[in-house]
């Protein structure tokens, strides 16, 4: 009896097995295929038409990238905006998650209009803040400088690489938070309310209680949201692009290097090194908050 | 057992979903490009006119051209202007190229370089309408990187000068400018920027649009990307004098990066009696009501200069014989003067003429929406036949200026030196530097 469920068992599991094939043929496919592409023509000096030959350069486009001084200004730029977006724009989606897991009145209308940014396309949200922010007709310019009289002239806002800076980032926190305080909110919804409650009874103050009973409720979303956007801000082109072209991200440098003059093979190089550099941070992430609960 | 036989009929029928799709996309192909079942030859027109006014007279064309000629079909395939290029590239790139395809002279260059064009076709078009029959500056700025033939088959064109508001002139007194000098003072005159007016409207955004403009400065001084021998000469004494004439002119313009938009807007609100523009800005001024105080000028330092866009239709390289033959054949019928008409009639005042035939004829002149501007018709044919490029050296065109104005290195220098206040000199030499890796 017992060896004939062993032998149900190993069917079932080549059965299993057979079902997922399609899926893993596809993933492989759609997936595996382009990967090992991209490393390929990484070594290549790739034409458009398909019926020129590629030829094979070695390590001349990693040696191009490499070279590069304004590659080193890029991943500079790249790693403050990724770590500033990424952290103020969950620090304040959790803070506002905290403040919302409550009832009152009107909540689902807050609750819409906090979710709003991360909604709305992107592009009308670029426009709208170019629009805000326009030298000659810019609302922002008009408060400060016609209803204000805080100065005589406007600023370059998008103009200048600092003030250019510092808006991309605070957009780009504005764009994102949402994301963090949904997948906050699911998490504390979920949190046993006795929690608080004993911790109430033993006297505890907000902040011990955020340490003592949220945060170990919502770590592993927590390293789920940091992870994820790390990856997704580190890799941002469309924001940045359309918003100036005073901060070069690793997105705009790889569509500035390679896309705008279809050099595909130093564009897979470029790849290639980003994800070397991203896989590295991701995966410190990881280590480090995993030493942190295994403390 | 019962949840067993479900899976496997999921399986299948995704399996068998995945293969028909595949399926289907083939046999669509091949219905579209090949010869059909009824020995009809079947050709496909890629083009940017994507408004339905302006399909439905594209369908018009081909069912005339259809009627004419029975054993050829041809599939209208509009995309919309930003996808073009991408689409291009996709398409080239899987060998799967429409046998006719609109593009501008730029992206033209492009497939030409990537052998996507079949030069051949192209040059026999051409020559079975004549060379004399189109404006000698379309011709010039179409020509292929050793002058020998086309890059496409010019069919209608827009072009770009400093339009002036004559009346705005007329109550300061002051009469149309004619040089650099003229241009400066006119834009002092009216330049007040706390009370949001200015002298002249230009972009210096990091942009095409910038280079376009700052390259009828540049020309019109003898300065240009390359020299004959495909030498760089971003870095030379001439054009260091026009970056430095634009930088003057630009300190009478809106502050910061100004594109398109704000270049427009600008001239159309009067709040400027000059602004750098295409032929598109025309209907735009008709609204606003002034376009009988419309004139067109150029950039004139050592000659007179127009930037403009010559719009080509390019035939795909790689065909079948009898393909290619339906190609040339649809070509060669947008340019019979009736069809070419009706093709500049989809966008009255923006598009213009590129066969003298036409500019003259009274059923281009007498359209309704044309006649405010008949004032125009002459300066604007003078600007066609005024075009100069960047990359556009004694009759040979440099197919890598494509790829310099991809990367943007002359509007970067552009807006470094107008809005960042760099030095010239330090731009000079990054501009050239970065053109010189580009075409190495």
């Amino acid at each position: 009896m017992k060896s004939k469920k062993k032998k149900l068992g190993g069917n079932d599991t080549r059965f299993a097995y057979a079902l997922l094939a399609p899926s893993l043929i596809l993933l492989v496919l759609l997936i595996g295929y382009p990967m090992i592409y991209n490393i390929v023509i990484s070594f290549q000096d790739v034409p458009i038409n398909p019926r020129m030959a590629s030829e094979f350069v070695g390590l001349d486009n990693f040696k191009a990238v490499f070279q590069d001084k304004s590659f080193y200004q890029s991943v500079f730029v790249t790693l403050i905006f990724t770590v500033l977006v990424t952290a103020v724009s969950t620090a304040f989606g959790l803070a506002i998650a905290v403040f919302m897991n409550r009832e009152f009145v009107g909540k689902k209308l807050v609750n819409s209009i906090i979710i709003l940014s991360y909604v709305v396309p992107a592009v009308c949200l670029i426009f709208a803040w170019r629009y805000m922010f326009n030298n000659i007709y810019g609302i922002i310019n008009y408060i400060i400088v016609d209803v204000l009289k805080l100065a005589d002239e406007v600023p370059l806002w998008f103009d200048q690489p600092a003030s250019a800076f510092i808006l991309v980032t605070i957009f780009a926190i504005w764009k994102f938070y949402p994301y963090a305080y949904m997948s906050f909110v699911a998490i504390l919804q979920s949190v046993d309310k006795s929690l608080y409650e004993a911790a109430d009874m033993d006297g505890a103050t907000s902040w011990q209680k955020f340490l003592a009973v949220t945060y170990p409720a919502i770590k592993p979303t927590l390293v789920t949201v940091v992870s994820l956007r790390t990856i997704w801000v580190f890799y941002i082109y469309t924001e940045v692009y359309l918003l100036t072209k005073q901060v070069n991200v690793l997105g705009v440098y790889l569509y500035d290097m390679a896309f705008a003059t279809h050099d595909f093979g130093k564009a897979a190089a470029i790849s290639i090194v980003l994800f070397v550099v991203i896989f590295s941070l991701v995966m410190l992430i990881r280590k480090k908050v995993l030493r942190v609960e295994e403390d | 057992m019962k949840k067993k036989a479900l899976c496997v009929l999921l399986a299948a029928a995704m399996v068998s979903t995945f293969t028909a799709g595949c399926g289907s996309s083939g046999s669509g192909k091949e219905e579209a490009k090949g010869d059909s079942k009824s020995g009809k030859v079947k050709i496909q027109f890629m083009h940017q006119q994507v408004e339905q006014e302006r399909q439905d007279v594209v369908q018009a064309i081909i069912d005339d051209f259809e009627k004419a000629n029975e054993n050829i079909e041809v599939e209208s395939i509009p995309v919309n202007e930003d996808d073009y290029d991408s689409k291009i590239v996709a398409l080239g790139g899987s060998g799967e190229l429409p046998a006719i395809i609109e593009y501008s002279q730029d992206q033209a260059k492009t497939s030409v370089s990537n052998q996507f064009t079949n030069l051949d076709a192209v040059k026999e078009v051409i020559d079975q309408k004549g060379e004399d029959s189109f404006y000698e500056g379309a011709l010039d700025v179409t020509k292929t990187e050793d002058g020998s033939g086309y890059v496409g088959v010019p069919i209608c064109s827009w072009v770009q000068g400093i339009w002036v508001n004559t009346a705005m002139l007329q109550e300061k007194g002051l009469e149309l400018p004619e040089n650099w000098d003229d241009i400066l003072e006119v834009a002092a005159a009216f330049n007040d920027q706390a009370n949001k007016k200015y002298g002249i409207a230009l972009p210096t955004s990091e942009s095409a649009f910038t280079e376009q403009v700052f390259s009828q400065y540049a020309l019109s001084n003898d300065a240009n990307v390359f020299d004959k021998d495909k030498n760089v000469t971003v870095n030379t004494p001439e054009m260091k004098e026009a970056v430095e004439f634009y930088k003057e002119l630009a300190s009478y313009s809106m502050p910061g990066s100004t594109e398109v938009a704000d270049v427009k807007d600008a001239f159309v609100g009067k709040n400027t009696p000059m602004a750098m523009y295409s032929t598109y800005i025309l209907n735009a001024v008709k609204e606003a009501g002034f376009a009988e105080d419309l004139a067109l000028v150029l950039p004139n330092k050592k000659e007179p200069v127009s930037y403009g866009c010559i719009t080509v239709l390019g035939i795909a390289d790689g065909m079948e014989d009898a393909e290619t033959d339906a190609a040339k054949k649809f070509v060669s019928f947008l340019l019979e003067k009736e069809n070419n008409i009706n093709w500049l009639n989809m966008a009255p005042g923006g598009i213009q003429p590129v066969l003298k035939e036409v500019s003259d004829d009274a059923a281009y002149t007498d359209m309704e929406e044309r006649k405010a501007f008949a004032g125009l018709n002459d300066d604007i044919a003078a600007a066609v036949d005024s075009l100069q490029l960047f990359g556009t050296v004694d009759g040979k065109n440099f197919t890598e200026m494509g790829d310099v104005t991809n990367t943007g290195a002359i509007s970067k220098m552009i807006n470094n030196v107008v809005v960042q206040n760099a030095d010239i000199d330090k731009e000079l030499e990054t501009a050239q530097e970065a053109v010189e890796k580009l075409i190495k």
